[in-house]
């Protein structure tokens, strides 16, 4: 019974369904998993039914006294997982250090990159309690690149190498593959902030 | 002299991950920026002729062991205008002294001169752009490997 609704409720998990607009947040919640990891889960209400996802993991709230929340997986089902800061930091952390995203006399970003990348990131209220678009983060000749992109918008984060070339917000509208609209924009967290949630409209 | 100036597919060689995503088939933007190292406070520039492509994959190898190789039509790179400059981007073949199966793409500024030009532009080429398949890559290697052996 309760798979049965669980899997074709699942199905109902697009992202129109978790958008603010239909979302009941009951309650949005933190905590470490094992590994130290930081995961957020939403909680929602759909037919009075209520809801939370994780990842690719929905949970259901069963009746039962002594049972509060069941969590099934939904993998294969669309879902939303969501990314946040701590997971974007561990991917700056590794394409910082590896050697295969960067050509053999090219730099490895900065320490100031680095730094400024994970400050800016941290600083962005939409990235800290989760993304629906995992990001890209590659390194180019000493900066750190992060890149958001949806079928028709794409958002760049450029954290250049040193304080003297000042880092950058690259985005662009698509029309089928021809960017139609294009700008730079200062690298500040409330210009990111906006900037995602411009993306994030564009995919829901 | 021009490069395939009645158009053609020209490759490009892709020495790095960042470059592309191999899972999803991607070419990434970071594939057509042309390098450039800050030394001090001075940028050395280290694609001065611009972004170097070939007429074939095989002639990419002649020069480096890429990763992965992209293939753009050139008829689409001469579409793509550079805004500052009002140009069109070119494809200048490299002087016959040297090698007539290269090229470099101009037009394109470097980041830190143009970053809203370079990025707009590499986002076009790359998104116009896509990998060739493994065994094309192989057999492109091994031309190159029997080319040498002749040579």
């Amino acid at each position: 019974m309760l798979q049965r609704d669980v899997i074709s409720t699942a199905g109902l998990l697009s992202p129109q369904l978790l958008s603010p607009q239909n979302e009941v947040t009951q309650s949005s919640r933190s905590f470490p998993d094992l590994y130290g990891h930081s995961h957020t889960e939403r909680r929602f209400a759909y037919n009075e039914q209520p809801y939370g996802v994780i990842g690719n993991l929905l949970s259901v709230q069963v009746p039962a006294p002594d049972v509060e929340w069941r969590y099934i997986v939904t993998s294969g089902v669309e879902t939303t997982p969501l990314e946040n800061s701590d997971d974007i930091i561990q991917k700056i952390d590794e394409a910082s250090v590896s050697l295969d995203f960067r050509d053999a006399e090219e730099p490895p970003p900065s320490a100031y990159a680095v730094r400024s990348a994970k400050k800016l990131i941290r600083n962005v209220s939409s990235l800290r309690a989760g993304f629906h678009l995992a990001a890209s983060v590659r390194p180019f000749n000493g900066s750190i690149r992060i890149i958001w992109a949806s079928s028709s918008r794409n958002v760049r984060l450029i954290c250049n190498a040193s304080g003297l070339d000042p880092s950058y917000i690259y985005y662009e509208r698509l029309v089928g593959k021809r960017a139609v609209q294009h700008e730079t924009e200062p690298a500040e967290a409330r210009v990111l902030s906006r900037r995602l949630s411009w993306l994030k409209h564009s995919s829901l | 002299m021009i490069l395939q100036p009645e158009g053609g597919i020209v490759y490009r060689g892709i020495r790095n991950l960042a470059c592309f995503n191999k899972q999803d088939q991607v070419v990434n933007p970071e594939a057509y920026f042309r390098r450039e190292v800050k030394v001090g406070l001075v940028w050395e520039k280290k694609d001065p002729s611009g972004i170097s492509v070939a007429v074939s994959a095989a002639a990419v190898f002649r020069d480096l062991s890429p990763k992965a190789v992209a293939k753009i039509e050139s008829g689409f790179i001469r579409s793509l205008r550079n805004e500052q400059s009002g140009r069109n981007l070119e494809i200048f073949a490299d002087p016959p002294a040297k090698d007539a199966a290269h090229g470099n793409i101009v037009e394109i500024p470097y980041n830190s001169d143009d970053p809203k030009t370079a990025e707009f532009l590499a986002g076009e080429l790359a998104r116009n752009s896509s990998l060739i398949t493994e065994g094309d890559f192989r057999a492109a290697r091994e031309d190159r490997t029997s080319l040498a052996t002749r040579e």
